[in-house]
């Protein structure tokens, strides 16, 4: 049977166990007949810590970014990329940046229209964006 | 709006023509609900002397031979600000292949406030042979971080991707993956 999400870390580690995902030949780290082993890096094992106070990690608020298969906003990732890099990685000073890339994406359906404050923009907003939002 | 209520289950189907391909075939594709964390971003403010240092790690699963990297090594953000980070993964195979991934955030007690708005996790995502792509990821750290007294000493959160294929009768261990 298929795995019910996080429900219970004993049913992941027989889902571990069994589902031949890892190519070593020891019991995968974690597992019921390896309890305690240290998880390896580049294994299953790196988002799931069994035995020990892990992580959980949560699905996004917004769910998932379709793929920019053509690359549409490319040009903008570029140029908030080039902003990183020639501001020491500071995001607070890219900002303007990251909302045209998002704007980008919202203009060509590659992510849910939103207004800006509700992406945190709102200090960043001007009419000319309201506007333009308005008429995708 | 939570991914739940929104995204179709992802399935262990195999790959085959229109499933996973093209614009918008995944994640959203509807209009945007206003929801209580929406709510939230639009009030939060930053937290100004409070600034935290990202750094990103990428993994792929050993079967899965995508060539899947983070496009910057760090990113300096505080809490209470929107940010976006990008990743990069390329199938250097000559098949199309379908991955999916999950992420891990340490310390383990700075996850609870590590929100992603927006990434590309948890979904099946279908690349073409020698495809590559950019894959964002849009994030806040909550300004309740700031008021914790256990993250005083919190100033470096790494934030790790790991991808898997996602293959018939294999079962991913993922929220949400059924």
């Amino acid at each position: 049977g298929r795995a019910e999400g996080w429900a219970g870390s004993r049913s992941i580690r027989s889902v571990l166990a069994g589902s031949g995902l890892t190519r070593r030949s020891a019991p995968p780290p974690g597992s019921a007949a390896d309890p305690g082993r240290e998880p390896r890096a580049g294994t299953m094992s790196t988002a799931m810590n069994f035995g020990s106070k892990s992580f959980t990690p949560r699905p996004p608020d917004k769910g998932a970014f379709p793929l920019d298969h053509l690359g549409e906003c490319k040009g903008f990732k570029e140029k908030f990329m080039k902003c990183l890099r020639e501001n020491s990685f500071e995001n607070a000073l890219c900002r303007q940046e990251s909302k045209e890339y998002l704007e980008c994406r919202m203009e060509r359906q590659l992510m849910a229209k939103e207004p800006l404050e509700k992406l945190g923009f709102k200090d960043l907003i001007d009419e000319k964006s309201e506007a333009k939002l308005k008429t995708l | 709006m939570q991914c739940r209520d929104r995204q179709p289950a992802p399935t262990l189907e195999p790959a085959g023509p229109g499933r996973g391909e093209g614009i918008g075939a995944t994640g959203l594709g509807g209009s945007a609900v206003a929801g209580h964390d929406s709510d939230q971003i639009e009030t939060m403010e930053p937290v100004k002397d409070r600034i935290i240092k990202v750094t990103f790690n990428a993994d792929v699963h050993a079967s899965l031979h995508w060539n899947f990297r983070p496009q910057q090594t760090e990113i300096y953000v505080v809490p209470g600000e929107t940010a976006l980070a990008f990743y990069k993964a390329k199938n250097s195979t000559d098949k199309p292949v379908i991955g999916i991934s999950t992420y891990n955030v340490v310390p383990f007690e700075a996850g609870q406030y590590f929100n992603k708005i927006q990434c590309f996790c948890f979904e099946e995502q279908r690349l073409n042979p020698q495809e590559e792509v950019d894959m964002p990821v849009f994030f806040f750290i909550d300004p309740e971080f700031a008021e914790d007294p256990r993250m005083a000493n919190v100033d470096l959160i790494t934030l790790s991707y790991t991808f898997f294929e996602a293959k018939e009768g294999h079962i991913l261990p993922l929220p949400g993956y059924q």
